[in-house]
């Protein structure tokens, strides 16, 4: 891509184009590039750590197996 | 106890392994669409089991029938229903446990058990929810999150629904007759690709038992949402979320010759938090089971056919396993024999374990 062309439009000027400088160029890419990145990032930003505690295996020893439901 | 298992995938197989040790069984009939499964697992299981070419040569003289095929199981419920049978569904899909649990009357009339979604979730989990059901004065509110599958068929059929808005297309038998039209492959693809760029902003995580630890989950519809309903007092709110590993698009879009990996191998798992009121006031329990849920799934389904031809099973005549159960833990224990097991989150000071 050598160049990209971009339309501007102001109150009381009429249609411009112009091209966009390396600046610009990098600040379209970063814009770009931050929306799939915002959506990661928050994605993760709203994990909650879980409340401290553990698994533990539920045992069923007492209890009868042949009376029937 | 004579018992029939139609479909003889990863869970089927499985079930069938489990009918074979049940103490009282007399004769086991296996049916597959496809003649090779139906060899495979005959040459398996050995003296007491045969094959049968059709549905009907199945179903006949069976004091139970184990549905384990994907799509539509009420036609052959119906069949075995008149043929006198008592019947196990391994359905996961919503519509079909609509389907089953319009058979109450039939089921009534034949007096017949029609259970419906005897297998890892719905089933195990259902039996896990009433287990801690219990406890409470009055049921709110059900969130039960979900991963793994049972075989290529499960697998498909839950990638089709997240996927491509409905069942994966198949040929009506298990893995090996299972096939996507390009079109829907086509949309399936194309939606993995995007939900894999931008991740659902409705996905919620879920801590599951240990291995499986912290996934990200989606909202997800299956027959949990029906079975899960009536329980306890007060109709709590249920909500559903499944968790899908990445690639599990591209192994389901495989041909099962090509996926070196059979999504059986792979474990599963469900952590259902219940909420409700006790003497103490509001509560919460996180309970779980992490297992291939093949295995559990045969297990659950084998000791359901069991129990219903035991007479050992009560509530509506159709309905899930966790409302025929009257005693969850009596099937729990009973279960956690053949190596099926339960975990609950207890909260305190420790994160690991």
């Amino acid at each position: 891509m050598s160049s990209v062309t971009v339309s501007l439009r102001r109150t009381g000027a009429t249609r411009t184009t112009g091209r966009l400088g390396v600046a610009g160029r990098m600040t379209l890419l970063l814009g770009v590039a931050s929306v799939p990145a915002a959506l990661v990032f928050g994605a993760r930003a709203r994990k909650v750590q879980p409340a401290p505690g553990r698994w533990e295996q539920v045992r069923f020893d007492g209890c009868p197996r042949d009376t029937g439901a | 106890m004579r018992a029939a298992v139609i479909g003889l995938g990863a869970t089927g197989a499985r079930v069938a392994r489990q009918l074979q040790s049940w103490p009282s069984i007399e004769r086991l009939k296996l049916h597959d669409t496809s003649p090779l499964r139906v060899q495979e697992a005959t040459a398996s299981l050995g003296e007491g089991s045969s094959g049968s070419g059709t549905v009907d040569e199945a179903l006949e003289g069976c004091d139970v029938v184990v549905l384990c095929f994907p799509g539509d199981p009420v036609p052959t419920a119906r069949r075995a229903l008149r043929a006198g049978s008592h019947v196990v569904s391994l359905s996961t899909t919503r519509e079909a446990a609509a389907g089953l649990l319009d058979l109450g009357e039939m089921a009534a009339s034949a007096r017949r058990h029609v259970v419906v979604g005897a297998g890892f979730s719905p089933g195990l989990s259902e039996l896990v929810v009433a287990h801690v059901a219990g406890r409470f004065e009055r049921l709110e509110a059900i969130d039960l999150a979900v991963t793994g599958s049972g075989g290529m068929a499960c697998r498909r059929e839950r990638v089709g629904r997240t996927f491509g808005g409905g069942p994966a297309q198949n040929g009506g038998g298990t893995e090996g007759g299972t096939s996507l039209a390009a079109t829907s492959l086509a949309a399936m693809s194309l939606k993995a690709t995007l939900r894999s760029l931008v991740p659902d902003p409705a996905a919620v995580l879920r801590w599951f038992p240990e291995p499986l630890g912290q996934l990200r989950c989606e909202g997800a519809s299956g027959a949990e949402e029906l079975l899960l309903a009536d329980f306890g007092q007060g109709s709590p709110s249920v909500a559903l979320h499944r968790h899908l590993p990445a690639g599990e698009v591209v192994l389901a879009l495989l041909p099962a010759s090509l996926s070196s990996r059979k999504p059986e191998m792979d474990l599963g798992g469900f952590a259902a938090e219940v909420r409700g009121t006790t003497a103490r006031g509001s509560e919460v329990v996180l309970a779980g089971a992490v297992d291939r849920p093949a295995v559990a799934a045969g297990t659950v389904a084998a000791v359901a056919a069991g129990w219903a031809v035991d007479g050992r099973l009560g509530g509506p005549w159709s309905g899930g396993v966790g409302m025929k159960v009257q005693r969850p833990e009596v099937f729990l224990s009973e279960l956690a024999v053949r190596g099926v097991k339960i975990a609950e989150f207890l909260p305190g000071s420790t994160t690991d374990g």
